[in-house]
C-alpha cells in the first residue's frame, strides 16, 4: 500500500509516466532521475506527508532517504500511523 | 484576450489607482445566469503552477453564462505592490473588492471556487465578510496555512543544501519569529505574512458557510481514499456543522508538477458542481 503510494506520488508530481512503473527497491532516485531536484525533493515530501498523513522533521529530509526508491518506502513505512 | 477551451477572457486593472489588481474576467456567454464566480487563488509556486488550470476553469465558467473573476492577490503577479507589503488583511481585501466588482456588474448570486491556500482565505471571508455564497467549492484546500509556510522554507532550505548549505526550517522559523524577513524560492516572506499564514486554519463552520459546499479531492488514480487529514476535518463538519460533499477527481496534481499539467477533469467536475441546481 504504502509502496503503491510512494509510486504515484513520484509519477505525479514528476511527471515520470511508465518510468514510475519500473521503480524497484533498488532503483537510485537522488542524482539518477533528472527530475528529482532539491526543488522536487521538497513538493515530494509534500505530497507524502499530505496523501500518507505523516510528519516528515527537518532533518529527515537527506540524501539517504531519496537516495533509492526503496529507501523512501522504507522511510514512509517507518513514519506511518500503525492500525 | 484570452481563449483556453471556453469563453475569451479579459485581462484588466480594478482596484484603487494606487492599489491596482489585475484580473481576467470573461464575459458570460448566451444565458446569463446572473451568477458571479470569485476565484480564490493559492499562494507562490503552487499559483504559478496553476494558472493555466484556473483559466480553463474561469473560462469554461463564461461559457456557462457565469462571470468569472480571477485576480493576482496585491503584491503577487500582475497586481501593485511588492510582496514585503502583502498582508493576509489586505488579501481579504482584495478578495472583497472582487466580490464587489462582480456584484456591481449586476451579479445577485456568488459562487466561490478556493484552491489550496485560496480556501484559507475564504476561510476568514466566510461566513462574515461577504454575503453568503450559494456555491462555495474547496478544491484540494490546505488544511492549515503553517504546511504553507513550511513547504516555503523547506524550498529554501533545499537551495542552501543543494548550494552546500546547511539551513533549518526551525532556524528560519526562529528569525522569521524576532522579526526578521526572509526570502524563499524567490519570495519575500515577512514575519507578519510568516504569522497570519501559521495561525491560518481551515475551520468546520466553513462547511455552512454557503448554501452548498462541494469538497473536491484530486487523486492519481480512481479508489484512492481522501487524505486522512481532510478525512478527518469533513467528519468533523459532518458531527458539528453540516456534511461537505467530497468529489473525487483523478487529475494530476497541477498546482505540484514541475512541468506545467491542467486540472481538466478538476475543473469539469466544478463546472458540474456549480451548474447543478439544488
Amino acid at each position: 500500500m504504502v509502496e503503491q503510494q510512494v509510486r504515484s506520488i513520484l509519477r505525479d508530481t514528476l511527471q515520470l509516466g511508465a518510468r514510475a512503473d519500473r521503480l524497484g527497491p533498488d532503483s537510485a532516485l537522488m542524482g539518477a532521475i533528472a527530475e528529482l531536484d532539491s526543488m522536487a525533493v521538497v513538493t515530494v515530501i509534500a505530497a507524502i506527508e499530505e496523501q500518507c498523513g505523516i510528519v516528515v522533521e527537518d532533518d529527515e529530509i537527506s540524501a539517504e532517504t531519496f537516495a533509492t526508491f526503496g529507501s523512501l518506502v522504507a522511510f514512509v513505512t517507518s513514519k506511518a500511523p500503525h492500525p | 484576450m484570452t481563449k483556453a477551451g471556453g469563453a475569451a477572457l479579459r485581462p484588466f486593472f480594478f482596484g484603487t489607482a494606487r492599489h491596482r489588481l489585475f484580473g481576467l474576467a470573461g464575459e458570460p456567454v448566451g444565458n446569463d445566469t446572473g451568477r458571479g464566480l470569485l476565484i480564490c487563488p493559492p499562494f507562490a509556486d503552487e499559483m504559478n503552477r496553476a494558472r493555466s488550470t484556473l483559466r480553463l476553469l474561469a473560462a469554461c465558467a463564461a461559457q456557462a453564462g457565469f462571470r468569472p473573476l480571477l485576480c493576482d492577490l496585491y503584491g503577487t503577479g500582475d497586481s501593485d505592490g511588492d510582496l514585503a507589503d502583502a498582508s493576509w488583511g489586505g488579501w481579504l481585501d482584495d478578495l472583497t473588492a472582487a466580490a464587489a466588482w462582480l456584484s456591481e456588474r449586476g451579479n445577485r448570486k456568488l459562487a466561490v471556487v478556493a484552491l489550496r491556500s485560496g480556501a484559507l482565505l475564504a476561510n476568514d471571508l466566510f461566513p462574515g465578510r461577504l454575503p453568503r455564497p450559494d456555491k462555495l467549492v474547496l478544491w484540494q484546500p490546505h488544511l492549515a496555512g503553517k504546511y504553507v509556510l513550511q513547504d516555503l522554507l523547506r524550498t529554501r532550505v533545499a537551495a542552501a543544501a543543494a548550494a552546500g548549505g546547511r539551513e533549518s526550517v526551525s532556524g528560519l522559523r526562529d528569525q522569521l519569529s524576532r522579526g526578521t524577513a526572509l526570502e524563499a524560492s524567490g519570495y519575500a516572506i515577512t514575519p507578519s505574512l510568516a504569522a497570519s499564514l501559521d495561525q491560518a486554519m481551515l475551520e468546520p463552520a466553513i462547511a455552512s458557510a454557503a448554501k452548498t459546499a462541494v469538497w473536491i479531492e484530486v487523486v492519481s488514480e480512481p479508489n484512492i481514499p481522501l487524505r486522512p487529514a481532510a478525512a478527518q476535518f469533513l467528519e468533523h463538519c459532518l458531527q458539528h456543522t453540516a456534511p461537505v460533499a467530497a468529489k473525487m477527481v483523478v487529475d494530476p496534481p497541477f498546482w505540484a508538477t514541475t512541468e506545467t499539467t491542467v486540472g481538466a477533469a478538476s475543473v469539469s467536475a466544478i463546472m458540474n458542481c456549480l451548474q447543478d441546481n439544488p
